[in-house]
């Protein structure tokens, strides 16, 4: 009698272990790890411009004026990218002097990466505005020199380094 | 009298016999033996801080940056179909992207996975059909990248979680 007893609790405890080893296989069917990463976007402004040196030339009068016809320069790109909030890009001169005239527009500028600002004059090396109201935003525009002269200039040629710039308004 | 001491002799050689036939005895004891499903994922600590701070004029995406200092390890002896899939604890902003690629040599890559927008309830699948059995060591690549667009980002923890599952 205790035999048979002792027979039913071990096939009793055998079936819970195998239900055990059952339950362990249905429920322990994942493990997981976190890794912690830190992302950063700092601000960045670039900029760059497509095309060599322009180069003016004035060769023709003006039959109405009397003076000299200006040249205009074929189109070069500007390009540039901005995360920043509210920039603009500049446009100077290394010359503190002008014996001619030099104007630069900006044209075309791709939508919602600025605004033209008026034409700029290089009459001396000051910094001017090119192009306002820069946010989070890559752009580009054509930049059209033009270079003038009065016949009270004469003749000659003078060079100028424009350097292009990002910065806060 | 000599024929006696022989038989006294047998009788008693006998006795020993039957008494050594007596004395076995055997016992025996049933083993239940199980190995249950064992799946086990470590990493070797969090990668290095993803640091945006270049671009090209006149392109939007600015130039991403990886991370691949970190590796993870997997034992599993479920089957030969187990996955590992990963996911964030919330989705990045819109003009973020962030992906993973866990290298793997007893399953499949599925190589760079953007878990941009993987949460709990969606997280991708980012290594495949692994078999039983160990995988120590393997490579974790990260790449961060962002829009011009979408602004910059003070540093910002993320969680990314790995799950071997089946």
């Amino acid at each position: 009698m205790n035999t048979k007893r002792h027979d039913i609790r071990r096939r009793a405890l055998q079936t819970l272990l195998i239900f055990a080893a059952g339950s362990a296989t249905l429920f322990a069917q994942r493990a997981s790890v976190t890794q912690v990463i830190r992302l950063q976007v700092l601000e960045l402004n670039t900029i760059d411009i497509s095309g060599g040196p322009v180069t003016l030339k004035i060769t023709d009068f003006d039959p109405e004026t009397s003076n000299p016809s200006p040249a205009m320069s074929g189109a070069t790109r500007l390009v540039w990218t901005s995360n920043g909030e509210n920039r603009k890009i500049t446009a100077e001169s290394d010359r503190s002097g002008s014996k001619f005239d030099l104007r630069l527009s900006a044209q075309d500028v791709s939508s919602g990466s600025g605004v033209s600002s008026s034409d700029v004059v290089f009459s001396d090396n000051s910094t001017h505005d090119l192009i306002v109201g820069v946010s989070r935003s890559a752009g580009s525009c054509t930049l059209q020199f033009t270079g003038a002269a009065t016949l009270e200039k004469g003749v000659g040629s003078e060079t100028h380094t424009i350097t292009y710039t990002i910065t806060g308004s | 009298m000599k024929k006696t001491i022989i038989t006294l002799a047998l009788v008693a050689a006998s006795s020993l016999l039957v008494e050594s036939a007596v004395a076995q005895a055997t016992a025996t004891q049933n083993l239940n033996l199980a190995v249950n499903a064992i799946y086990k994922i470590s990493t070797s600590g969090n990668p290095g801080a993803l640091t945006i701070t270049t671009g090209t004029p006149g392109s939007d995406n600015l130039t991403s940056v990886t991370d691949n200092s970190t590796t993870y390890s997997i034992t599993q002896n479920y089957a030969n179909t187990v996955k590992i899939t990963a996911n964030l604890d919330a989705a990045l902003s819109s003009g973020y992207s962030l992906s993973i690629n866990l290298a793997s040599s007893k399953g499949t890559s599925a190589g760079a996975v953007d878990i941009s927008n993987a949460t709990s309830g969606s997280a991708l699948s980012v290594v495949t059909g692994i078999n039983r059995g160990a995988d120590a060591g393997q490579m974790i690549t990260y790449s961060f990248g962002a829009n011009a667009s979408a602004g910059t980002l003070s540093s910002t923890a993320k969680v990314v979680t790995l799950t071997l599952t089946n």
